[in-house]
């Protein structure tokens, strides 16, 4: 299985390829964010993940051609991003956090299954912020700026870093429960 | 989808872990486990990563329309790739030479993508120059330096300056250029609350429970006096699933229930401060209802002396059992008293001792003050923070702190807001002596603005404003330092004060807290349980600072309930022996020296050979602990106290005019009143150990108790039976079982 994403790479390089069409770029655009996040749930680290991301674009864009429109755009690109996690892996072996074979299976297939709720998901979160408490907001929004890690949130603010991370721990719950209530209420709506 | 409450606390601090980087490798297997035994769990994690990386994601991304910005930064990558000799051609065949080319596309889609910013910049920017991060981006309040994220007119410099630190190619980038085309409105006042489009937004709103709108000032009293409401039963749950998720994660099995003496025992003496008489030990173990553990605990909360105890507590802690002859203890005992008798918020009653004025006899609350203000105010910077922050600061004093990142500025900072208190002797002339005495004393506000000055390790003169925690007051004359910084302590969601009260009450009532310092927390001392300590927190200032509130659910946890004894499945949970605590079982406390000496006014019901009842005992209570107690004249008003459970203790016990009395045979006593009853000797010696004890002796001890009163009258010549009753008790007083809290 792992052997597939390498045999399929073009061997003459992209200058034979023509390039991607209109329609492929506005796919390949359009599903950045969820690829992206399909890599993150496989290497839970953003970093590794952009990583991984860049790689596969590369690879995505090199095999535009093989690209059949009017197939599952989001599929096809996560198949690729798959075995880019997976070589990513071989790469890293020694890092921290390496979910076994069989949790990786699972959570890419489960991840590919749940594709549409986790983006209504997201679409909810964007309201979700906004109802945040201004400080939560201002927080979570240090945090996840260029360089938001939580000692230098500590040290700007002049707070215990152990607050810091329970005040994220605790934003992160209530997004994710508004979420959840967002969710059921387009259910029942 | 359901997640067990179970499943749910021990994962979401590992998806915490993982959002913060800070997962150990113990941890990170223990996660693989969980996700792998349960598809909710997986599900679960998959929603929260996501949230996790969609925030990471849409950070850098104006969220509104991320694919204009991603657009921007495919038109360079093709401008590029449609040259022929695109670096891409490599890619599959070297891999070395692979990252640098992909190093090199990544330059140019950043120098691409970033011309691509200016010019958009150029066309879209006119109203909006600054290229600040996402609409809903909201300014710090707390923030001490307050500087733009980027330079506003350099968008292309800054990106190349970061190129190398981030590998955020399709964010550092495209942030800039997302946030002119897609909110020319909004970036400007990031206040803004966006309205148009997000109308339905709003009864969700309105529907969040965890995110209510706080009166962070004086915060609301709530109604104490219910004994266990729905909510405070869902608080206790969480408390017993994390206490028990603890014990699973060890491997152990904790302690058996206590029986009802040993518990009643140990709940009197952390609630009221002694052991229980004879009859409230025989009433409860009478009791049949399963209820009356939860009943006792608010009896004894509604008690005068619940708040008598705390009050000798907390006047112990505030000034010392030795203060100064300037303070006033009684005074800030009886205003203790008052406001524990009254269940007055924890924040209310912290508020006042920081910012009380008046004389000392008059407003008890300003003892505290009056006590530490001397040497520049040093002793009440560091009291402060310690005792009502958990925190830390007397060492900053003179230096950085050495673990932590905490920096001398902050002591002194600090120190700042008490700059203006003073302590007045209103000196009066004796007509009768000829010389000025000491009327009375005040602790008044003195006009000061500006800042302290203070010296650093090498030598460098600095100064510090009034600052906490992020918050600088203005140093004005105008400002009321004392008032801001207690309302800077008591307001908010998430206070130290909380955390810090809750740690305290847990350590009163379990013998250890959280951390191995009891006032000592921060970043260098993880807590034990911090879902636990975090939701108590966060609850006890839900609750209003309501302090009985908070006992009930400490008194009433499944931990309060077990044993000291060890079992065999928990011999791992040892403190003592430096182990962490797990709370699998009670661990055993020393008596106070007041519990130690109300308690044997209770055994040997001191009133009736004409002592004081315990109402009274305070002042000789006072007098009597003050033999023991030895002040350092340390910058922190050290002092010690000898009635620590060492050798002098001990002696005391066995020789000190306390016990005597207490085994005295003098008529009018308990002891004689016993013995000259008409009452069996098995009788006798259950009251004996009811007394002491607070349970009934066991048959073994009945029976050797027996033996030694006939041995006793058989070998020690000319030996009054009553004396051997007086040994029995007086061993019993010196026993362990009484003198340490079980």
């Amino acid at each position: 299985m792992s052997t597939t994403g390498n045999s399929t790479l073009p061997a003459n390089g992209p200058a034979v390829n023509p390039p991607p069409s209109a329609e492929f770029i506005q796919l390949f655009t359009k599903t950045q964010r969820s690829i992206f996040l399909y890599i993150l749930s496989l290497v839970p680290r953003p970093v590794d993940a952009e990583e991984i991301l860049q790689e596969a674009n590369l690879i995505v864009w090199t095999k535009s051609h093989q690209f059949q429109p009017g197939t599952n755009f989001r599929a096809w690109a996560s198949q690729i991003a798959y075995y880019e996690v997976l070589k990513y892996r071989e790469r890293k072996q020694r890092d921290k956090l390496h979910f076994n074979p069989e949790l990786l299976e699972l959570i890419a297939a489960e991840s590919l299954q749940e594709a549409e709720m986790l983006d209504r998901r997201r679409q909810a979160l964007a309201d979700c912020l906004l109802k945040l408490r201004e400080t939560d907001r201002a927080l979570i929004q240090s945090r996840y700026s260029p360089d938001g890690e939580g000692p230098g949130i500590a040290d700007q603010l002049g707070r215990p870093i152990n607050s810091i991370y329970q005040s994220l721990s605790r934003i992160r719950k209530v997004l994710l429960e508004c979420i959840n209530r967002r969710l059921a209420a387009e259910v029942r709506g | 989808m359901s997640l067990s409450p179970t499943l749910l606390n021990e994962l979401q601090p590992l998806l915490e872990g993982i959002c913060e980087d800070r997962l150990s490798v113990a941890e990170e297997m223990r996660l693989e486990e969980l996700l792998l035994a349960s598809a909710e769990a997986r599900a679960y994690y998959l929603q929260y990563i996501d949230l996790h990386g969609a925030l990471h994601w849409d950070a850098a991304l104006a969220s509104n329309a991320p694919e204009d910005a991603v657009t921007a930064l495919v038109d360079a990558t093709i401008m590029r790739l449609a040259q022929p000799t695109g670096p891409l051609a490599t890619v599959s065949r070297d891999r070395s030479r692979a990252r640098t080319t992909k190093t090199w596309l990544r330059r140019i889609c950043i120098s691409v993508a970033a011309g691509f910013i200016l010019a958009v910049g150029i066309v879209i920017g006119n109203n909006t120059a600054k290229p600040q991060i996402a609409s809903h981006e909201v300014p710090q309040p707390l923030v001490k330096v307050t500087k733009p994220a980027t330079e506003p007119t350099l968008p292309t410099e800054t990106v190349v300056a970061d190129r190398e630190a981030h590998h955020k190619f399709s964010q550092d980038d495209v942030r800039i250029a997302a946030q002119p085309v897609t909110n020319p409105g909004q970036s400007v006042e990031p206040n803004q609350q966006p309205s148009a489009g997000l109308g339905d937004a709003a009864p969700v709103l309105a529907a969040t429970p965890t995110t209510p709108e706080k009166t962070p000032f004086k915060p609301i009293r709530s109604n104490a006096g219910g004994t266990v409401a729905a909510s405070s039963a869902t608080v206790l749950a969480f408390v017993n699933e994390q206490l028990k998720t603890g014990w699973t994660q060890a491997g152990i099995t904790p302690s058996p229930r206590a029986d009802d003496a040993e518990w009643l025992r140990r709940l009197h003496l952390d609630l009221v401060g002694h052991i229980p008489s004879v009859r409230e030990v025989e009433k409860f173990l009478a009791d049949r209802s399963r209820t009356k553990r939860a009943v006792e605990v608010d009896r004894l909360l509604d008690s005068p002396e619940f708040a008598r105890h705390f009050a000798t507590i907390w006047t112990d802690l505030l000034v010392g059992r030795a203060s100064r002859a300037e303070v006033n203890r009684p005074a800030l005992a009886t205003f203790l008293r008052d406001n524990f008798q009254q269940n007055r918020p924890w924040s209310e009653i912290v508020y006042d001792l920081v910012t009380a004025e008046g004389r000392t006899d008059k407003n008890g609350a300003v003892n505290f003050l009056v006590a530490h203000l001397n040497d520049g105010a040093i002793p009440a910077t560091g009291i402060t923070s310690r005792l009502f922050l958990g925190t830390q600061l007397q060492c900053n004093q003179c230096h950085d702190h050495p673990f932590d990142n905490s920096k001398q500025e902050l002591f002194w900072a600090f120190n700042s807001f008490f700059q203006q208190a003073v302590v007045v002797r209103d000196e009066k002339y004796d007509p009768k002596t000829g010389r000025m005495v000491i009327a009375g004393i005040e602790l008044a506000t003195k006009d000061y603005d500006g800042p302290v000055y203070f010296e650093t390790r090498n030598g460098l003169m600095k100064v510090a404003y009034p600052e906490y925690r992020g918050t600088r007051v203005d140093p004005g004359k105008t400002t009321s330092r004392r008032h801001e910084l207690a309302r800077l302590m008591t307001q908010g969601e998430e206070s130290s004060l909380a955390t810090a009260f809750v740690n305290r009450i847990w350590n009163q009532f379990h013998g250890r807290s959280f951390t191995p310092e009891v006032d000592d927390m921060g970043s260098h001392s993880p807590p034990t349980h911090p879902a636990l300590l975090d939701r108590l927190a966060e609850e006890f200032v839900q609750s209003g600072y309501d302090t009985k509130q908070l006992i009930r659910w400490v008194c009433n946890s499944e931990s309060y309930q077990l044993t000291s004894k060890f079992s065999d499945g928990n011999s791992k949970d040892n403190p003592e022996a430096g182990e962490i605590p797990l709370f699998s079982r009670m661990y055993v406390k020393p008596m106070s020296p007041e519990q130690l000496y109300d308690s044997l006014v209770v055994a040997t019901q001191g009133q009736l050979a004409g002592g004081p009842t315990l109402d009274q005992t305070d002042k000789t209570r006072d007098q009597w602990l003050r033999q023991f107690v030895v002040s350092f004249d340390t910058e922190e008003n050290d002092e010690t106290s000898t009635l620590d459970g060492s050798i002098t203790q001990s002696l005391l016990m066995m020789n000190g005019d306390l016990v005597r009395e207490a085994t005295s045979m003098q008529s009018g006593t308990w002891l004689h009143k016993l013995l000259s009853s008409r009452e069996t000797e098995n009788e006798r010696i259950q009251s004996l150990f009811q007394s002491a004890l607070s349970r009934p002796a066991t048959p073994k001890e009945l029976a050797m108790v027996k033996k030694l009163l006939k041995s006793a009258a058989t070998h020690v010549k000319n030996a009054k039976p009553e004396n051997a009753y007086q040994d029995i008790y007086w061993a019993l007083l010196n026993s362990n079982e009484f003198i340490l809290n079980h």
